[in-house]
């Protein structure tokens, strides 16, 4: 009796201390890229933005307005291609490949004209030498604006940050340039202002929340027209990498 | 043997007595807590968050109404992180640390433009020196109208009291400063308010019943670039 008791009491015992060394079947996280898409093209109305990541062309939306901002998280690959398309007699504004890591951010900047489209894919990156990418604000900022000026863009009534400073409209090559976000102490909440070569404001706006973790994109759009006054755009990258 | 029985006579006392405690759950009162009240008139709506939680109904709370219907307890303590966001693009409106006391009711009121967005929290206490809070009314006054005016609140009949004469827009401290409620009659009344000059700003559509127990705040909102824009606010206060 005392030996059956004592053996079946190592059974159960050996049983609960080894099921913890089981090897549970842990949820794989999806291998996956954040690919964030930004349209700054005011010719059309919208546009469709469609991505071949090896299974064909794929629509991410089904349309996206102009001044708006989406976020996909898209299967990586090494040979994505990407056309977008514009509302406006259904033309190809950008035909493009690139490659997308795992677990790696992006964002995809349309602009320009219906003659000229403009695009280009930033990589998302923490800036070098960063300890903890949650305690600390960065931002960049394009000018994405049809318009002749170099323009610059205020911060509260901070002096202007070096690259934010007259920048006139982007190339795909200056836009790839500008792509590391750069860091900021002056965290809180802020008046946006974007002022030409002779200091004239072009937009502005108020309240912008920049929080110590928070990583923005800030870009100029529009012509200053009627249809498409100067706007700022701003980004709330979902991720960094 | 004997030990044996022992343990099923204190089993069994504590079984039988165990009864006898007088049961009911202990049910505990709402001690505190706070009210969001939204006068911001340049956005549909605005959202609320306290230590970047979400309220619930509170998101988002239109303009011209407040909530929750039971006020929110916000855990007591200090640097209680409020955010108030515009549905407008979301501009933060407010971004401001409370500090929260246990049994304590507050307001918080949001108001002026995405410009010079204004916020301030009152405690919502019972009159000093009232022996039975439930048996008079009580009033308070703000005027959250983006205006020059300074504005004046007429209850009826009734020779308004001071805090109710020529108040200017508030700001923060003003508010906050003048967050005590005044007695006044109870009764059903005409509630409007009127400029200096006498010219009457807006009216209460109805009448306003000021029951004994009832600590209300009245508040003009509105934006001078549209006259019809001008509304007298009624909100009945949690108070203790």
């Amino acid at each position: 009796m005392k030996t059956y008791c004592n053996s079946s009491l190592a059974l159960f015992l050996g049983i609960l201390l080894l099921a913890g060394c089981i090897k549970d079947e842990e949820p794989r996280p999806d291998v996956r890229s954040g690919l964030a898409v930004v349209n700054s093209f005011l010719e059309a109305q919208a546009v469709l933005h469609r991505l071949d990541v090896g299974i064909g062309l794929q629509p991410l939306n089904r349309g996206q307005y102009y001044r708006g901002i989406d976020f996909y998280a898209v299967p990586n690959c090494d040979n994505c291609k990407l056309e977008i398309i514009s509302s406006n007699e259904l033309a190809q504004l950008v035909d493009t490949t690139f490659a997308l890591q795992e677990n790696k951010y992006y964002t995809s900047f349309l602009f320009g004209t219906e003659s000229a489209p403009q695009h280009f894919l930033t990589e998302d990156r923490v800036p070098d030498g960063t300890t903890d990418p949650a305690a600390i604000a960065a931002l960049r900022f394009f000018n994405l604006a049809e318009t002749p000026h170099r323009v610059t863009l205020h911060i509260a009534g901070a002096e202007p940050i070096e690259a934010f400073r007259g920048r006139p409209t982007e190339t795909p090559e200056t836009g790839k340039n500008a792509e590391a976000f750069i860091p900021t102490a002056d965290t809180g909440t802020h008046v946006l202002t974007i002022r030409d070569e002779g200091g004239e404001q072009l937009a502005r706006r108020t309240g912008v929340a920049l929080d110590p973790g928070d990583y923005l994109t800030i870009f100029l759009t529009g012509n200053g027209g009627e249809s498409a006054p100067y706007y700022i755009g701003i980004v709330r990258h979902r991720g960094v990498h | 043997m004997k030990r044996w029985k022992l343990l099923v006579a204190f089993v069994a006392s504590v079984a039988l007595l165990g009864s006898c405690l007088r049961g009911g759950d202990p049910q505990p009162g709402l001690v505190g807590g706070t009210t969001f009240v939204n006068t911001f008139i340049e956005a549909e709506a605005v959202f609320y968050f306290v230590d970047r939680n979400t309220i619930s109904g509170l998101n988002p709370l239109p303009y011209r109404s407040y909530g929750p219907t039971l006020p929110v307890y916000v855990y007591p303590g200090e640097d209680r992180r409020l955010e108030i966001y515009s549905s407008y693009e979301d501009n933060r409106l407010v971004d401001t640390a409370l500090t929260i006391q246990d049994s304590v009711y507050y307001s918080s009121i949001v108001y002026g433009t995405h410009d010079d967005p204004r916020h301030f929290i009152t405690e919502d206490r019972i009159p000093e020196g009232v022996d039975d809070p439930s048996a008079i009314a009580a009033v308070r006054f703000y005027n959250l109208a983006n205006t020059e005016r300074r504005v004046t609140l007429r209850i009826g009949d009734i020779e308004p009291a001071a805090t109710f004469r020529n108040r200017p827009l508030e700001t923060p401290q003003t508010g906050k400063a003048g967050e005590d409620f005044i007695p006044v009659a109870t009764g059903n009344y005409t509630v409007s308010v009127v400029d200096e000059d006498g010219e009457t700003v807006a009216t209460r559509q109805g009448t306003v019943a000021l029951p004994t127990g009832s600590y209300t705040s009245i508040f003009l909102t509105g934006d001078k670039r549209d006259a019809r824009t001008f509304y007298v606010g009624v909100v009945r206060q949690w108070v203790n």
